[in-house]
């Protein structure tokens, strides 16, 4: 049991400091408005999504 | 080889995750507008899954079964893709920008598609060994390839056809999906 | 909160509408078992982890928050997966791989992102409830229409011990008419479009109806 919660935080936090390094390192020069025009779904964490901000003003609104 | 061959084939063709698994749908709508896009976020779904499906791989015999905690197998699958984007995207930031503008887009949205969970932990139900693993892991995402290759070149001129109103946008799309997985269906035979 | 909750079925359907989770409701819809089953997994996943997410919004630095929005998810739906397996062995078995993939099922981290992370736990919750049973609701619709078609009748069986049936409907003398390729998954994609198309137009009419008012 306490194996599987160490290695469980172990994987968390590599993963958690690849997140924040590759967001904290700077996107090449020309590709800083990079975005391609997915409409699929509506996963309004997804980068790609062309609604994003949209849908969180409608959502702040409401609440 | 006949096998392994029989066994890419049967993965691109038959079993395709698209149109017979049901895997993928959300980018397989979203991002199949046009075919350089698809092929883009094709070849970005190669390299991750063949990644991250070794990965997967060996941290599952070699870390989760000796150290008996197998029940952990999702959560550091999901981890594990999720850490390996995450990589894969700082180091083409950090040393390749021509490689950046033209796949860096699709990359986020790699962590959510349910492909690559998919093909890791199939790898492991199925009892794969270590080159079985790797055939499945060029060959499910190429045929995720290759039809969103096809979708987009039809969805091309699908724009300028005259559907009924309603059917506009994504349910015309998913009638032609139907068609395209009866037309995937009569290769059934092949293997 | 109550518009919320309403808006999830049919406005807002999370399947429908917005087009989310897409791949299980493709998948999963042969049998109305594996519907109502599916659909119920999806809805206490996405209670708890909106009510959990909304309760740690403070405390979540805002570089990290995907992340651990991630794991969240990861270690409920593993929860989820083993109370499934002990439990219930028939419906583990035929939902397959898909209960492991409720951890990337679109709705989920769609709903922590864009609602759970900026309201309390109790909006989040019903928010959670009416999403889960929207996404439900489109499931058993399409599962409906295709086990119909496909079998010619309807079977419902108890879920812990599945040689009890807890309902059957059929009709026999359409039996020789049975169309097996809405079990396929060509079957699927097209009623996943008919209905998705019947939506836009509800949709349609409603707007029309409220721009009236």
């Amino acid at each position: 049991m306490i194996k599987a919660i160490i290695y469980f935080i172990i994987l968390a936090v590599i993963y958690g400091v690849l997140y924040y390094f590759n967001h904290k390192t700077p996107k090449p020069e020309g590709c800083e408005n990079l975005r391609s025009s997915c409409e699929g779904c509506n996963i309004t964490s997804c980068m790609a999504h062309p609604n994003n901000d949209r849908l969180f003003k409608e959502e702040n609104k409401n609440a | 080889m006949g096998e392994i061959l029989t066994m890419a084939l049967a993965a691109v063709l038959i079993n395709n995750v698209v149109l017979s698994k049901f895997l993928g749908v959300c980018p397989f709508l979203g991002v199949s507008k046009n075919s350089k896009s698809a092929v883009g976020m094709g070849l970005a779904v190669i390299f991750v899954i063949f990644g991250a499906s070794l990965i997967t791989y060996f941290l599952y015999y070699q870390v989760l079964v000796k150290m008996h905690i197998e029940y952990m197998q999702l959560i550091t699958f999901i981890l594990v893709i999720a850490a390996f984007v995450q990589f894969v995207e700082m180091f083409i930031k950090k040393y390749s920008a021509s490689l950046y503008k033209n796949l860096g887009i699709y990359l986020p949205l790699i962590t959510t598609n349910c492909v690559v969970l998919y093909v890791a932990q199939d790898n492991i139900t199925q009892g794969y060994n270590l080159i079985e693993t790797m055939t499945n892991a060029i060959a499910v995402p190429l045929g995720f390839m290759l039809v969103l290759y096809l979708f987009s070149c039809i969805r091309e001129r699908l724009d300028s056809a005259d559907t009924p109103e309603s059917f506009k946008g994504n349910p015309i799309a998913l009638v032609v999906a139907g068609l395209m997985a009866l037309a995937f269906s009569g290769l059934t035979g092949i293997v | 909160m109550w518009n919320n909750f309403k808006n999830g079925f049919i406005k807002e359907n999370p399947v429908f509408g917005l087009y989310l989770g897409m791949c299980s409701t493709l998948a999963l819809s042969t049998s109305l078992n594996n519907a109502i089953g599916m659909g119920l997994c999806v809805t206490l996943v996405l209670i708890c982890s909106n009510v959990l997410i909304s309760l740690i919004r403070k405390i979540t630095p805002d570089e990290v928050r995907i992340p651990v929005y991630i794991v969240i998810i990861a270690t409920l739906v593993s929860i989820v997966e083993m109370f499934v397996h002990a439990f219930m062995p028939e419906l583990y078995t035929s939902l397959g791989v898909f209960l492991s993939l409720i951890v990337v099922n679109c709705i989920i981290l769609g709903r922590a992102e864009a609602f759970a992370s900026k309201n309390g736990p109790l909006a989040s919750a019903v928010d959670g409830l009416g999403m889960g049973l929207g996404y439900t609701f489109a499931l058993t619709m399409i599962s409906l229409v295709r086990e119909f078609l496909a079998n010619m009748s309807i079977t419902f069986y108890n879920p812990f011990n599945a040689e009890q049936i807890l309902f059957s409907f059929g009709i026999e003398a359409l039996e020789p008419f049975k169309i097996s390729l809405f079990s396929s998954s060509v079957g699927a994609f097209l009623t996943f479009a008919c209905f998705a198309a019947l939506f836009a137009v509800i949709r349609k009419h409603m707007n029309k109806k409220q721009e009236a008012k």
